[in-house]
């Protein structure tokens, strides 16, 4: 085969390939949609709960986020557009957790509406560089996004998620605000189970050390102190400095600390270099997602799993 | 704080201790098999080298689920593996060694990454892959990485003259009936095994400047090949040492910290060897 | 294939280093020596037999296959049909066989002293983990003694002339204590007064036993010095006294048409043509 033949032979090829692959890009929304079912697309896997919890049946949920996934270091893959595609709502966590989100958004063709499910949660800003849980309102190192880890930021949620499917679908109004109901009931009960949990714990020992600054709405609402993290950002992608590792080290010998608590889903490397240094255990807990199959199915589970841990750890 | 405290703050701590430790001995070995990649000209196989190793650690941490020693035993045996490869294929195929090496290379490098982004729960941090992560060295990595560097070194000085006449003259190492391929792929593994030690401190990116920046510095400055290893060590080593100091109190990732500094280190080498030579011949010039 | 680079590596890595000599056999014995390239044949059909003490200039046009011989008895080629003999034995097993090479196939910007790839020569002699001893310093010294480069041990190679670089070889392969040497071109590029303090080396050398192959390309030079040449273009197409090889026709079949003959009063000139470079050899 002459060498022209072969170049035009291998273009043609390259060319058919790539209108075929324009073609499906382009082609037909994702399929299976049920005559009358909202199609709901949420981010996180809790997200995902609340939605199902208050939609019933009325609505199809796809979560974006599989179990096991660190939202922090989440990057969408071609099928996250294919979901999105076809969606009426899609419901976020916002606070600047979804970083993947405005590009997926502007390069897929979804044509429905965004909300963000923890409007109105009082947000809670983080000092850049500081090592606690910050006030609100005070310093400049970003917002806090991890509100899922109060149940009564999750009843906030469920009341926007209601209205919002009120408002898409006003058929279902009564189904959606009476799940919700029950909802925000079984919530309360979490709630109140939690602080019997925390009251076990001696005041001196509620110091929370984490992975990095995941706890803050927990530790806000329930009487905890975030005194540490050995990445000291509410995200997991920052870098920290051998001088950051240095007085976290510095501070959990002055506390006395009995624990340091690392998400399943993060890489432990500097985690366990912390435990090998300071001598103090690594408590596994459940962050950023739910499982399936596992041990953390449903909020509950994930809630009840992780404060156990916490208060045996700091008991 | 003056001066003194500021280099003691950080010896307080274990685990810079641990890092240090790391950063001088990953320099010296990467320094003095660095010194037979400059005089080669084989840094662009080095570099191939360092990012082939990516898709061993993947598998690695694919099979056993993220645990730092068997990702480290993984990416060595790609390393080896992935240098004799590229010692075969570059003696007698019909496309020049640079084209096989290029080819080899990005092609690890991407079925690296694309292993990397199949696994869903990727806990692992691609960025410290990349750059290193010297900070997270624990007890157990720091006595592999000894080890492996003393066996590094004494293999180098045991076949030291053996690696020279090959360097220097293949012909004659042929007449003198050392046994060359085999010394060649001595001297390929050789490298791999530097660069499987080296990967924690500096990461698969900027490997090949550990190989190649303090040899070419020591170069520089003296034509003596035993006194350009001895050189290259001492700025490799105090490039990790200077490197982790700034990464230390700035926060700096640990592996281009290091780098920066080795190039600063090659900068002033240059400079001083330039006007030495300036001098030479105003001296010439004058007599 | 698979086959040949098993056998290869066997050969290259566990051959016995030392291989012995047999006394009653001749130094160096080709017969029907034949090399083949793919770009065609470069050897064809070479025998002949050396003897110690001999000294041998080898001419020929390039591309005559010099380089290519002196590979084959180096042991470093190896011939694709015909037998070498070294004192014996295949060549493979000797440490005793110098192959000085071309200079332009050397990278004078290695880091080293002339000290330094003298010593070089020596390697065969120290095993693994082994630095050199006294007795290799004193034979580096005695090389570098017998070129007149003892000046110039502590020098970088670098800053050697061709002469020098020369003479730093020829003490290499006297280092290496060497029975035989190929000197590859040695005198390409050389003023005259680097030739001649050459070729006085090897002129003291015939007297210490060292048998020396010596290509090059000047036929009058070649005469001169050396009381047996060999003519070679592939085929060896005469080995002699120069009077009995540098005869018209056999001149003629080795240049093939490029050289021309000009009849003179007492000589015959022997011009070479300008398309080929170096080749104005001027003979009788």
């Amino acid at each position: 085969m002459t060498p022209k033949k072969l170049f035009t032979g291998l273009t043609g090829i390259i060319l058919l390939l790539g209108s075929l692959l324009t073609a499906c890009s382009v082609g037909p929304a994702a399929p299976g949609n049920q005559e009358g079912q909202l199609q709901i697309v949420a981010t996180t896997t809790f997200i995902g709960e609340v939605v199902e919890q208050v939609a019933g049946d009325a609505a199809q949920v796809t979560v974006l986020l599989e179990p096991g996934q660190n939202p922090h270091a989440y990057q969408p893959a071609p099928r996250d557009m294919v979901r999105i595609s076809g969606a009426d709502i899609l419901f976020s966590n916002g606070f600047g957790l979804e970083e993947f989100l405005g590009d997926l958004l502007s390069a897929s063709d979804f044509s429905g509406i965004v909300v963000e499910v923890s409007q109105g949660i009082g947000s809670l800003q983080i000092a850049s560089g500081s090592q606690a849980g910050g006030n609100p309102d005070q310093g400049s190192g970003g917002i806090d996004p991890h509100v899922w880890l109060d149940p009564n930021n999750l009843m906030v949620w469920t009341e926007n998620i209601a209205n919002t499917l009120a408002e898409n679908d006003p058929e279902n109004e009564q189904l959606y605000r009476d799940n919700a109901a029950r909802y925000r009931l079984e919530l309360e009960e979490l709630d109140s189970w939690i602080r019997s949990q925390v009251a076990a714990i001696p005041v001196e020992n509620r110091e929370l050390v984490t992975d990095h600054l995941s706890f803050g709405y927990f530790a806000d609402e329930y009487g905890f102190q975030q005194i540490g993290a050995v990445i000291p950002a509410v995200t997991t992608e920052a870098e920290t400095s051998g001088k950051e590792l240095a007085s976290l080290m510095d501070t959990i010998r002055k506390h006395d600390v009995k624990a340091v608590f690392v998400s399943v889903d993060i890489d432990p490397n500097l985690a366990e270099v912390v435990a090998e240094d300071t001598g103090v255990p690594l408590v596994a807990l459940y962050f950023g997602s739910l499982t399936e199959g596992g041990p953390v199915d449903t909020y509950q589970d994930f809630m009840r799993y992780d404060v156990k841990a916490i208060a045996s750890a700091l008991q | 704080m003056n001066i003194i405290e500021l280099l003691q703050a950080p010896l307080r701590y274990p685990f810079m201790i641990r890092g240090l430790s790391a950063a001088v001995l990953t320099g010296i070995v990467c320094a003095v098999v660095g010194v037979y990649v400059v005089v080669r000209g084989m840094a662009f196989l080095g570099d191939a080298l360092a990012h082939s190793i990516l898709p061993g650690v993947a598998v690695g941490y694919l099979v056993t689920g993220g645990a730092q020693e068997p990702m480290f035993w993984w990416g060595t045996g790609t390393a080896v593996l992935v240098s004799l490869i590229i010692g075969g294929v570059s003696k007698g195929a019909r496309i020049k060694q640079d084209t096989a090496i290029g080819i080899i290379f990005a092609g690890m490098f991407a079925l690296g990454i694309a292993i990397i982004s199949t696994v869903k729960s990727y806990t692992v941090d691609l960025t410290h892959f990349l750059f290193g992560d010297v900070l997270g060295v624990s007890g157990n990595q720091l006595i592999i990485i000894a080890v492996f560097s003393g066996l590094i070194l004494l293999l180098v000085a045991a076949f030291y003259k053996e690696f020279l006449v090959l360097t220097f003259d293949p012909t004659l190492a042929a007449t003198l009936r050392i046994p060359s391929r085999a010394f060649e792929s001595l001297q390929l593994v050789l490298i791999a095994l530097a660069i499987a030690v080296s990967f924690q401190a500096v990461g698969v990116a900027l490997m090949v400047a550990m190989l190649v920046t303090p040899a070419a510095a020591a170069y520089l400055l003296t034509k003596r090949l035993p006194v350009m290893m001895a050189l290259a060590a001492a700025i490799a080593s105090a490039s990790g040492v200077i490197g982790l100091y700034f990464s230390y109190y700035i926060n700096v990732a640990s592996g281009p910290a290091i780098v920066l500094t080795a190039t600063s280190l090659f900068l002033i080498a240059w400079g001083y060897a330039a006007i030495k030579k300036r001098f030479a011949l105003q001296g010439d010039k004058d007599s | 294939m698979i086959k040949n680079w098993i056998d290869r590596f066997r050969r290259e890595t566990f051959t016995r280093r030392y291989a012995p000599h047999q006394l009653d056999a001749p130094l160096l014995a080709l017969e029907h020596v034949s090399v083949q390239y793919e770009t065609g044949s470069v050897l064809q059909d070479i025998s002949f037999v050396l003897a110690h003490g001999d000294s041998v200039a080898v001419v020929g046009p390039n591309g005559a296959g010099k380089t290519t011989l002196f590979k084959v008895i180096a042991g470093i080629l190896d011939p694709d049909r015909g037998l070498v003999q070294v004192s014996g034995h295949e060549p493979g097993g000797h440490t005793c066989i110098a192959y000085v090479p071309q200079r332009s196939q050397i990278d004078w910007g290695f880091p080293a002293t002339v000290a330094d790839v003298v010593m070089m020569g020596r390697v065969s002699k120290m095993g693994p983990f082994l630095w050199p001893q006294a007795k290799d310093r004193d034979a580096v010294h005695r090389a570098l003694d017998f070129v007149n480069l003892t000046a110039y041990a502590g020098r970088q190679i670098s800053e050697l002339s061709g002469g020098e670089q020369q003479r730093m070889f020829i003490a290499r392969a006297l280092a290496q204590e060497a029975e035989l040497m190929l000197l590859d071109e040695p005198l390409n590029g050389l003023d005259v007064p680097a030739q001649e303090k050459i070729l006085g080396i090897l002129d003291h050398l015939k007297g210490q036993q060292v048998t020396v192959m010596i290509s090059m390309h000047d036929l009058r030079l070649a005469a001169d010095q050396f009381n047996q040449v060999m003519l070679l273009n592939k085929k060896l197409l005469g080995y002699g006294r120069p009077d009995e090889v540098f005869t018209r026709q056999l001149l003629l079949q080795a240049y093939s048409g490029h050289l021309h003959f000009v009849e003179g009063e007492y000589d015959t000139l022997a011009v070479g043509d300008e398309c080929c470079e170096g080749e104005h050899n001027e003979y009788y």
